[in-house]
């Protein structure tokens, strides 16, 4: 388990953020948008699980536990936001949300 | 089954108030599951009584220590915090019924999320370590994009959450990652273990705090992270917005408080530089971009860009002086923005308001409490003596110039004077013009003295500015003991 | 052979991540975000954090892929065909600033110092259960009355206004 270093995992976690990050600026649909949101907090837990596979303790995999569970909390908490969207307006687009200026 | 685990039970009376206020928000859950149609009256008491108890456990017992295996921490700097988030959601609570059934959205399910939003504001203010740091932000942020969408049939309340929600998710999650790096560059999740054992080599370390920090700079919404401010705070319900203003801004800077002690020792010269750069930037775009505005909501949230920008002044300046005036700009700008958003939630209540600057010409005829009330709310955001918010500047003011950051008291300068432009236009307009809308507010007697008690402590905690001092001393002085 | 398992589930990993983000078809995008999450979780298991891989499982590809299958399929697809895919100005600005900031993250990465090695952990999911019931019981206590306040959240959001 020690035959691979830290570093490898860390480029993917990197990789895995940016990736993320630019998807949830560039996607047009909603629901892609928070699929890139949780598509970053993979990369943090990939992070933290590699962390503690080097330093052989537990806290960040117990980091990364809470991660996955409140980044279900947000999803639930963003699609229930979604579907209210749709049902007032019928939008799917980011585009469509530009109803305040200024 | 030997090596289980030893029983220990946590010192439950340092986490008394907390408890009081998940037991509160428990039974308001479970009458709102139990009654069909909720007495609005009962929630209401059982939350204030709720609120109140907890209020006097932070008063009368000052316990102080670390519980929870130093997971949770209670020093005078979070009872003070506390008190003060205590209070105003007991006020938010006087004000929001009248104005949720004008806009048909009275839900039972409001006292429970208001209730939560506040625990977890407790929570965030009462630890060092990264996992706590993490979930009480969750529950705060979580509690308010519920909150901010729950206007009924209103589409921009449901865009504001929705780019609360996006930008919200993205700072939680670069929080995270700067967690991670800090993580694995210590082995500890605990801030001041981090902070204080610090090697050579320090990319990891500094990779985490950056990214840590731009996480809790897109919160508390300086520039140019501040994207979803405006949108969220113009979306949602006022009293919402108002208290996202007051308690959310103190529950989001205290992790920074609370760090800025520990990057003295090694980081002190990087911090006051980028600081002091977002902070000047913040100030000024705020305040620019206010003057522009035709929606005084709107101005508002600018508004509170610009005093976000004041306070991270006086963070910039690593020292103890620094410390104490942040503080005391936190607490003051948590009761001014609190008042004058309340105030735009009360004129809302007349039909056919919204919200737009020519609406407020000659409201001293129309509404003469009001306008008196919002012209003292407004003087003490721009800082006029001998308001709070004049004490609050010119503590930062003090600060900056004991850390020899004139190039940045002089942005503050020129920053205060562009506000001037927008709120003096306010109060001219409520003054001197004629009325231009017909108002009708019927204000019951509650809110009235609501109203007057937030416009007196603004004037009374300015200028008797002793009151706030006799507790923000000591326990910024705490936070400096290791 | 551990190298040949990393390189496996890595390059797994990176070719979801471009299908998710670059599939016109929504239901694409999720079909690779499920893919994702099963490489993902075979990291984990590779690195040895198996409580950490099933509850991976468990709650992303389970819960959340259900959740946002459920979201995607009430929405009908023919009214708003014309606005799938992403956005081309972005696309075309944004990458060269993920460049550099993928070139400045691998050059902290490699060149940092991490702290010192502990010793092994023998039974990963009793060591992760031990200190989640003393030392992080606060949290978890916090964070399950978070799932409460989501649950309740997005019924009230979700449910149909008479």
């Amino acid at each position: 388990m020690k035959t691979i270093p830290l570093e490898a995992y860390l480029i993917v976690s990197i990789v895995l953020f940016g990736l993320g990050v630019f998807g949830m600026i560039v996607r047009r649909n909603l629901v892609t948008v928070l699929m890139s949101m949780e598509l970053a907090l993979n990369a943090v837990n990939v992070l933290f699980v590699g962390a503690d596979s080097h330093l052989s303790l537990v806290d960040g995999q117990i980091f990364a536990l809470f991660i996955i569970a409140l980044a279900a909390a947000e999803a639930a908490v963003g699609l229930g936001i979604i579907i209210a969207i749709f049902r007032l307006r019928k939008v799917d687009s980011t585009d469509e949300i530009t109803d305040m200026r200024g | 089954m030997q090596e289980l685990v030893s029983i220990q039970l946590p010192d439950l009376r340092l986490v008394l108030p907390e408890l009081t206020v998940l037991i509160t928000g428990f039974m308001l859950f479970s009458l709102e599951l139990l009654f069909k149609r909720l007495s609005h009256a009962i929630a209401i008491s059982v939350s204030l009584v709720g609120y109140l108890i907890a209020l006097l456990f932070i008063t009368f017992m000052p316990a102080k220590g670390e519980t929870f295996f130093g997971l949770y921490h209670r020093d005078g700097f979070s009872s003070l915090l506390q008190f003060f988030m205590l209070l105003l959601t007991m006020v938010l609570l006087g004000f929001h019924l009248i104005y949720y059934r004008k806009k048909r959205s009275l839900y039972g399910e409001f006292y429970y999320l208001l209730s939560f939003a506040l625990l977890g504001g407790m929570f965030l203010v009462s630890s060092y370590n990264l996992i706590v740091l993490y979930v009480a932000l969750e529950a705060v942020s979580i509690s308010f994009y519920i909150l901010t969408a729950l206007l009924r049939s209103d589409f921009s309340s449901k865009e504001g959450a929705f780019k609360y929600l996006m930008l919200g998710g993205l700072s939680i999650a670069l929080a995270s990652y700067g967690a991670g790096f800090m993580y694995l560059y210590s082995g500890s999740l605990d801030l001041r273990y981090i902070l204080t054992h610090v090697g050579e080599n320090q990319y990891f370390l500094v990779l985490g705090l950056v990214l840590f920090l731009i996480g809790f700079a897109i919160k508390i919404g300086a520039v140019p992270f501040h994207f979803w401010l405006p949108d969220a705070y113009q979306g949602a319900p006022t009293p919402i917005t108002a208290y996202m203003a007051s308690v959310g801004k103190l529950a989001f800077f205290a992790p920074l408080v609370r760090l800025m002690p520990y990057v003295q020792e090694h980081f002190a010269y990087a911090w006051v530089a980028t600081v002091s750069i977002i902070s000047a930037i913040t100030m000024l775009y705020g305040n620019l971009v206010a003057l522009v505005q035709k929606d005084v909501k709107r101005l508002l949230a600018y508004s509170s860009i610009a005093h976000s920008g004041y306070i991270m002044a006086g963070i910039a300046v690593a020292q103890l002086i620094g410390l104490k005036a942040v503080i005391y700009f936190l607490i003051a700008y948590a009761l001014m923005g609190f008042g004058s958003f309340m105030v735009l939630a009360l004129l809302e209540r007349s039909e056919g308001w919204e919200n737009r600057l020519e609406q407020f010409s000659g409201l001293r005829f129309s509404a003469p409490w009001l306008a008196v009330s919002f012209m003292l709310m407004l003087l003490a955001l721009l800082g006029v003596p001998p308001t709070v918010g004049f004490v609050g500047k010119a503590l930062v003011f003090m600060s900056l110039s004991s850390g020899s950051l004139w190039w940045l008291a002089f942005v503050m300068i020129v920053a205060t004077g562009i506000s001037t432009g927008y709120y003096l236009r306010i109060t001219a307009l409520m003054f001197m013009r004629n009325p231009s809308t017909n108002l009708q507010l019927a204000l019951t007697g509650w809110e009235k003295a609501l109203i007057a008690l937030l416009t007196v402590s603004l004037v009374l905690l300015g200028a008797v500015p002793i009151i706030l001092w006799g507790f923000i001393s000591p326990s910024a002085e705490n936070l400096f003991v290791r | 052979m551990e190298w040949l398992i990393f390189g496996f589930l890595s390059s797994w990993a990176i070719l979801s991540v471009f299908g998710v983000l670059f599939l016109k078809n929504p239901v694409h995008a999720i079909l690779s975000f499920v893919s994702l999450i099963l490489a993902v979780a075979g990291m984990f298991l590779h690195l040895g954090a198996e409580l950490l891989a099933g509850l991976q499982l468990v709650i992303y590809a389970v819960a959340i892929v259900v959740f946002y299958v459920l979201v995607i399929t009430t929405v009908p697809w023919e009214k708003v065909k014309r606005f799938e895919g992403f956005y081309k100005k972005e696309l075309i600005f944004g990458f060269p600033v993920l460049l550099l900031a993928f070139v400045l993250f691998a050059y902290a990465v490699l060149k940092g110092n991490f702290a010192r090695v502990g010793m092994a952990v023998e039974n990963n999911p009793k060591a992760v259960g031990k200190a989640i019931f003393t030392t992080y019981l606060f949290p978890l206590e916090v964070a399950s009355v978070i799932l409460l306040t989501a649950m309740l959240g997005a019924i009230l959001l979700g449910r149909k206004e008479e």
